[in-house]
């Protein structure tokens, strides 16, 4: 800069001044926008932000200050749950600046209402905040993590429901892993984190013989046979690829996957062939109220048998699968009662038809007679 | 029967004619009648319809009713009677009563529902709907919203 003219160096000091102003600007439009608009500048940057451990630090003064966060009725144990976390972990005790801290997550300048859906940690965005970090493959590579989780996660059922049916109750990265003290749970930790939503399947499944080995710790409660990340809609289908992971060379076991998964499929398709049968009877126009309000009980007792599989005990299954096939024969005795009074009413049809043929023939006569001479 | 009483063929294709043209008219003027009287019968779209005497419930008693073809639950609590659409709103099955939680619960995945029918527990995303309940010379009416 010494070297050059006086002239250059008067243009490179207004240019660096002119940028620095736009970004300045930037910033105070990102403030302005941001939930901490009637913050100032000196609040955050008082001190030296000089790494993440700061930062960290810099927030938690008004997040873990009680008198400051009642009003907005926050939780104050963030930086407390954080220091649990892996991030935390890793940050506080190894110094290790790369893990993600509160900027990293919440945005820094730009951060918005965790309701707000173009904040990063709005539910549909949670995936993608968590994949700038767990899906670089290079940075996940020094702590043998895998970098496919969130692309896994996106073929997934939930993501279907969270990402396209808008289904904000769906779970995320966080639902599982927990936000501020987000940790994998372990393999005996992962029938909590599902049954906190799946409350029926996990407390059937503590009935199970498998039970005791996810006890024991050599079978994971969900995961063996759902899977985790890339996890889908379970159906019948499952039965043919799960249980033989393990059980491939157990006859008598397949013996217990066949009779649930039969009873299953049975219902189901028994649901099924009666749903269509009223639902075309409905649109030719029958009577099917009745048996409408019949299926809606027998969809009670299929969705219940599908529940009841993590029992792994026929035995528990097979009065409500009986129910479901006494339901359904009804219905489809109901239908074809119907569809016998329709015959006789179309076949009534005939004597009108002949009522018509006669007058157009007493027509004719008449015509006949009129025209006589 | 003489020759003056003996109907011709003519009179005969007469009366055939005009008693074919009266049952015409009135195939096209039955409907125009319906439409202007129509039947009284089915009554209004919103159904009411009984749950049974006061009596027949005691108190945190419940029943299944059909109200629209669609399954109901009516309980009686000590405030008086509730009534909410008994199809989970989860995935569809019917609810019942919890006696001993004194809420309503879906067989199907533990859904619980309180009186008021928000969901309390398990996956239901939004609450049972609320049909309204009056008391008619003892009689538990129930009426769908």
């Amino acid at each position: 800069m010494q070297r050059l003219p006086q002239r250059w160096r008067n243009v490179v000091i207004a240019g660096t001044i002119f940028l620095a102003g736009l970004a300045r600007a930037d910033v105070t439009n990102e403030v302005a926008a941001s939930v901490h608009a009637e913050l100032k500048c000196a609040d955050c940057h008082a001190g030296k932000l000089a790494d993440k451990h700061a930062i960290a630090e810099m927030c938690a003064s008004c997040h873990s200050n009680v008198r400051k966060m009642n009003p907005y009725g926050l939780p104050t144990d963030q930086l407390a749950r954080y220091k649990t976390s892996k991030h935390g972990e890793q940050l506080f005790e190894h110094n290790d600046q790369q893990v993600a801290v509160c900027t990293d997550c919440h945005g820094v300048h730009n951060i918005l209402k965790v309701k707000s859906p173009q904040a990063r940690v709005f539910p549909t965005n949670i995936p993608a905040t968590c994949g700038r970090c767990h899906s670089d493959a290079k940075l996940m590579g020094q702590y043998q993590l895998p970098a496919d989780a969130v692309d896994k996660y996106k073929t997934s059922y939930h993501a279907h429901l969270l990402l396209e049916k808008g289904d904000l109750s769906a779970p995320t990265c966080i639902t599982c892993h927990g936000n501020h003290g987000a940790t994998p749970p372990g393999t005996t930790e992962v029938g909590q984190v599902c049954g906190k939503c799946h409350v029926r399947q996990r407390e059937l499944f503590a009935k199970s013989p498998h039970a005791e080995a996810a006890a024991a710790g050599v079978f994971s409660e969900c995961v063996s046979c759902h899977g985790n990340h890339a996890i889908q809609k379970a159906s019948v289908a499952l039965f043919s690829t799960a249980c033989v992971s393990c059980h491939a060379n157990d006859p008598k076991q397949l013996q217990v996957r066949d009779a649930v998964a039969g009873l299953i499929q049975q219902a189901q398709t028994g649901y099924r062939h009666a749903d269509e049968t009223v639902h075309a009877a409905t649109i030719r126009g029958l009577a099917t109220d009745d048996d409408q309000l019949l299926l809606q009980d027998a969809k009670t007792q299929v969705t219940q048998l599908e529940a009841l599989q993590h029992t792994l005990a026929p035995a528990q299954l097979q009065p409500v699968a009986q129910h479901s096939a006494e339901i359904i024969a009804q219905v489809l005795k109901d239908v074809r009662h119907l569809e016998r009074f329709e015959w006789w009413k179309r076949k009534a049809l005939w004597p009108v038809w002949a009522f018509l043929a006669i007058m157009a023939v007493i027509f004719w006569a008449k015509r006949r007679q009129l025209e006589k001479p | 029967m003489n020759d003056s009483e003996k109907i011709s063929r003519r009179t005969f294709l007469d009366w055939l004619l005009l008693g074919g043209l009266l049952a015409w008219g009135a195939a096209f003027v039955a409907p125009v009648i319906t439409y202007v009287w129509p039947s009284q019968k089915r009554g209004p779209n919103s159904q009411t319809v009984s749950a049974g005497k006061v009596d027949d419930f005691t108190e945190w008693q419940h029943k299944m009713i059909a109200l629209d073809n669609k399954p109901v639950i009516v309980v009686r609590t000590p405030q008086g009677f509730r009534a909410f659409s008994a199809i989970c709103t989860h995935l569809g099955c019917i609810v019942g009563w919890d006696a001993g939680r004194r809420q309503i619960a879906c067989p199907c995945h533990a859904g619980f529902f309180d009186l008021n029918g928000r969901p309390v527990a398990g996956p239901p995303p939004r609450p049972l709907t609320e049909q309204s309940v009056v008391v008619i010379n003892n009689e538990v009416m129930v009426k769908s919203v």
